[in-house]
């Protein structure tokens, strides 16, 4: 009856593990994809500085949530995105918006991939 | 990251997966190590190729292995549960035995159903000490994949009963001290008191710390040595 109980649990943790794994990401990946968006409608304005603001706050949105995404998603389409978003300052100061613009549609297309990874559906699962 | 860093998070990946891998085959039961069945062993090749994956790639989440770990030993426990309750399901999940002698002839058809050749046979019951099948009354092949073997009355070895001797029973002995320490699990499992067991060591005017191991039976010491004597 003990082991029972205990491979009750186990199953429950799974579930909730593999649950809260997909919410969560799917919670960070909108989030960013949400500021992505936001700053390619800030650069159709060239406003410079609102620009380095957001793009600094992306950045740092992603700095505090890169570590727990690491811990749900396969490293490697992580790095990816990773280096395209801590890469958005530089590119700012040195580039012309344009290439900023199309670094951020980049961005978007790598969270576009990485959600259709993770989604629960049968092309997935087979 | 640096690399010395990257060895350190292996060593900790595989320090953690060794822990839920213990801890899961445990949950398992003693069964799981010692005699495995069909599902037991798909269970326990795919905890072995899953935790190592993780522990070779620092690139996939250790959690990914872990929710499968989980869920699959939950699986082998509920399924090998709902098997005691239910004989269709154990006998789906384990097969059923197959008798391929029968009072010294070999069952050919039991033999095409088990893929197995005569030569396979043979060797199975050499393995079993059993060198010429006419003396076989019964040789089954259990699930889990080993022969059990039934001699015909003539050739079984003569036992007390056969000879009507009545042998004294002991019962069995008790590993009550084991390196210089009285073992407390093994005295409760003997049903005897602890006063008994140290009554039984002064008796042997050995102190306890030098005794290598001393059993017990029902009629006192059986087998008794020193630390020092095995070198």
């Amino acid at each position: 009856m003990k082991r029972i109980f205990a491979a009750a649990i186990l199953i429950a943790v799974a579930v909730s593990l593999a649950v809260w794994s997909g919410i969560t990401f799917k919670k960070e990946m909108d989030s960013l994809s949400e500021r992505l968006n936001s700053l390619i409608q800030i650069s159709e304005g060239n406003n410079v500085n609102k620009l380095k603001k957001e793009t600094q706050l992306l950045v740092d949105e992603w700095n505090d949530s890169s570590e727990l995404l690491h811990s749900l998603v396969v490293h490697e389409g992580m790095d990816k995105l990773e280096e395209t978003i801590t890469a958005l300052p530089l590119i700012l100061e040195h580039s012309e918006i344009d290439e900023f613009k199309n670094k951020c549609i980049e961005a978007i297309n790598i969270i576009g991939n990485l959600t259709q990874a993770e989604k629960v559906n049968i092309g997935n699962i087979l | 990251m640096e690399r010395d860093e990257k060895m350190t998070v292996t060593l900790i990946r595989a320090t953690v997966l060794y822990a839920i891998i213990i801890f899961l085959i445990r949950l398992m039961g003693k069964r799981q190590i010692g005699e495995l069945q069909p599902s037991e062993l798909v269970i326990t090749i795919l905890l072995s190729e899953i935790a190592s994956i993780p522990m070779q790639d620092n690139n996939i989440p250790i959690l990914h292995s872990v929710v499968a770990l989980f869920a699959l030993v939950a699986y082998e426990i509920l399924t090998s549960a709902a098997g005691l309750k239910s004989y269709k399901l154990r006998s789906f999940m384990q097969g059923h035995p197959i008798i391929v002698i029968r009072d010294g002839n070999i069952d050919i058809k039991a033999l095409k159903k088990l893929r197995m050749s005569v030569n396979d046979l043979i060797s199975a019951l050499r393995q079993k000490d059993v060198f010429e099948i006419s003396q076989v009354s019964y040789a089954i092949f259990e699930t889990n994949g080993k022969i059990s073997v039934l001699l015909k009355p003539e050739y079984r070895n003569a036992n007390a009963s056969d000879l009507n001797l009545v042998p004294n029973d002991c019962g069995m002995p008790f590993a009550v001290v084991c390196d210089g320490k009285i073992m407390d699990d093994v005295v409760s499992e003997a049903e005897l008191e602890m006063s008994q067991i140290k009554k039984l060591v002064i008796s042997t005017k050995i102190p306890v710390e030098e005794i290598l191991i001393m059993t017990v039976n029902s009629e006192g010491i059986s087998y008794i040595a020193r630390k020092d004597l095995q070198n």
